[in-house]
């Protein structure tokens, strides 16, 4: 029996709800390749806003996915505590040096406003036109990344372990501006439109901290920041590791898990079914070398894995599909899911 | 119930290095080790603990900071020894470390804390750098071994550009790469060119072990 064709929200929030849609939604984290179709260099397409929406809207009309997002690059966020961001014509944007080079400077550090900072304010105008545009059948994913993860771009990863281990209450200061700065970033997505955001949070991974750490620090800190959301939140570990922590995961309030390729997809599954719904997690590094049989392969793979009753949403494992990935494997993948993902699975 | 078996001094080092136990870890190596044979130390105890903290890390079985924080303890320990003129460790070639391109300096610096707590001198070229910088940097410094860390797959397929000017040059530099994108797509460090990749900071060791022994 074919089931209904149901819209590309309709058809999240029923696997959010684990139960089975109509076919297994496709979620392409395409933040680059709209410059791609506009033929603009990275930088000048996140330049602006209307340069995003547009290749958004090209990219979902390319391939057909179920969502849209006004993210662009997470060094934007940084930028509010004044960093800065490298554009590359190849790759996305990456932070420049760390801002806060002297920690003390943290205990003065003033809670940034995201509506100073010119990117975060581009991503909330294109937030809220594909909102107002798509939103009743299209969902539109916000990006916020996680207090607990942010000082990676604010002081360097050495400088930020190093604080972290030595459990300096500079340390807390810094988490207490970051938080305040997360609810409201957060939160003025979600009334810009975003259907959910996406708590990035790689830090507190166990392949980046023991999990014995990470339920003293960054997970608290998650359930803080997910109670504190004004909508959905999905936790998205940026291709780390969840297993060690899943109890924890489940009971942070989030609905959706990024997971990654690092982990066999049946046991994750097993592991998370009917308490939260899994996004996952096509390798995008080596997904620049399938060929279009090889895309195939991997997409019925994890469908068999994770597809059934619900609660998956095929993705790749990072959150974002690397430049270097032709247009050719993403159309593969996505009529791979569009052919093989249909309910009922067989 | 607890086992009656000695522990080995390699595993309880492990284990205290994985606790970030700094104390117990410090104890172990000045009750095991010889001052006047840092050597030995390290190529006794330190190198087996830290290649199995390593292994562990591969495995998802310890966290990035565990592998950190065992070699910067490691690391301590061994600069409080004396060295002769020459350094811990004899014959070691000229080592080069640097992040290419972009900031995340922690690949960077768990493998150099790795290669100085077993006896390696390396010189740090820091971050965020260009290839072509990158390349009058080991040029003139005579490098004999680069270890080249990455974070982004744009900055992996760089290094293809440093390995083409490398040869092009006629310079003997082995260069080992190392980053997220090389653990996901274990053929891409051949793709660019490189002439070995490290899983983990206690495998890049080994690498310049085998080197010279």
């Amino acid at each position: 029996m074919t089931r209904n064709e149901m819209t590309s929200l309709e058809r999240t929030l029923a696997t959010l709800s684990h139960k089975e849609p109509d076919r297994v939604p496709l979620f392409l984290n395409l933040t680059m390749h709209g410059a791609r179709e506009l033929n603009q260099p990275i930088k000048t397409y996140y330049a602006e806003a209307r340069m995003v929406v547009k290749g958004q809207e090209i990219l979902r009309k390319k391939y057909g996915h179920d969502c849209l997002t006004g993210f662009c690059y997470g060094a934007a966020e940084v930028e509010a505590f004044g960093g800065s961001t490298l554009f590359f014509d190849n790759g996305p944007p990456n932070a420049g040096s760390p801002p806060i080079r002297d920690l003390e400077a943290i205990s003065s550090l003033e809670v940034p406003d995201p509506r100073d900072c010119p990117p975060l304010l581009r991503m909330l105008e294109t937030t809220r036109t594909l909102a107002d545009r798509y939103g009743d059948s299209v969902p539109v994913a916000g990006v916020a990344i996680s207090p607990f993860s942010l000082p990676v771009m604010q002081l360097g990863f050495s400088r930020y372990l190093d604080l972290l281990l030595s459990d300096d209450p500079i340390f807390r200061s810094l988490m207490e501006v970051n938080k305040a700065f997360c609810t409201t970033w957060a939160n003025l997505q979600i009334e810009a439109g975003a259907t959910a955001v996406v708590y990035f949070d790689p830090v507190t991974s166990p392949t980046i901290i023991p999990p014995d750490l990470a339920r003293k620090t960054g997970l608290p800190i998650a359930r803080e920041m997910i109670r504190s959301i004004n909508g959905g939140v999905v936790y998205h570990l940026a291709s780390g590791r969840s297993l060690a922590i899943a109890d924890d995961l489940m009971e942070s309030g989030a609905i959706g898990l990024g997971v990654s390729a690092l982990e066999d997809l049946s046991v994750l599954k097993e592991r998370f079914a009917g308490k939260m719904t899994l996004i996952g997690n096509l390798d995008g590094v080596s997904m620049r070398r399938w060929s279009a049989p090889q895309a195939e392969d991997e997409v019925r793979a994890a469908l068999s894995k994770a597809a059934f009753g619900g609660g998956f949403i095929l993705s790749d494992n990072h959150g974002e599909i690397p430049w270097q990935v032709n247009d050719s494997i993403i159309s593969a993948i996505a009529e791979a899911t569009r052919t093989y993902g249909r309910y009922p699975i067989v | 119930m607890e086992s009656e078996e000695p522990v080995s001094p390699v595993y309880a080092l492990e284990s205290a290095l994985l606790e970030s136990d700094r104390i117990r870890a410090r104890e172990i190596l000045r009750t095991f080790c010889r001052p006047d044979d840092p050597y030995g130390c390290i190529s006794g105890l330190i190198e087996p603990a830290l290649r199995s903290i390593g292994e562990r890390w591969s495995e998802g079985a310890a966290a990035l900071s565990q592998v950190y924080v065992s070699g910067k303890i490691c690391e301590e320990y061994i600069r409080g020894l004396p060295a002769t003129p020459a350094g811990i460790r004899p014959d070691q070639p000229v080592i080069g470390i640097a992040v290419l391109e972009d900031f995340h300096t922690l690949g960077k610096e768990t493998v150099k804390t790795a290669l100085n707590a077993s006896g390696y001198r390396v010189k740090d070229y820091g971050a965020g750098l260009t290839v072509t910088v990158l390349l009058d940097l080991i040029k003139q410094d005579e490098i004999e071994v680069l270890f080249l860390s990455t974070l982004m797959l744009r900055a992996a397929l760089a290094v293809r550009q440093l390995m083409d000017a490398i040869r092009e040059e006629g310079l003997s530099i082995r260069v080992i790469v190392g980053g997220a994108p090389f653990l996901f797509d274990e053929d891409l460090w051949k793709e660019v060119g490189s002439d070995a990749f490290a899983h983990d900071a206690s495998e890049a060791v080994s690498m310049v072990s085998e080197d010279t022994e």
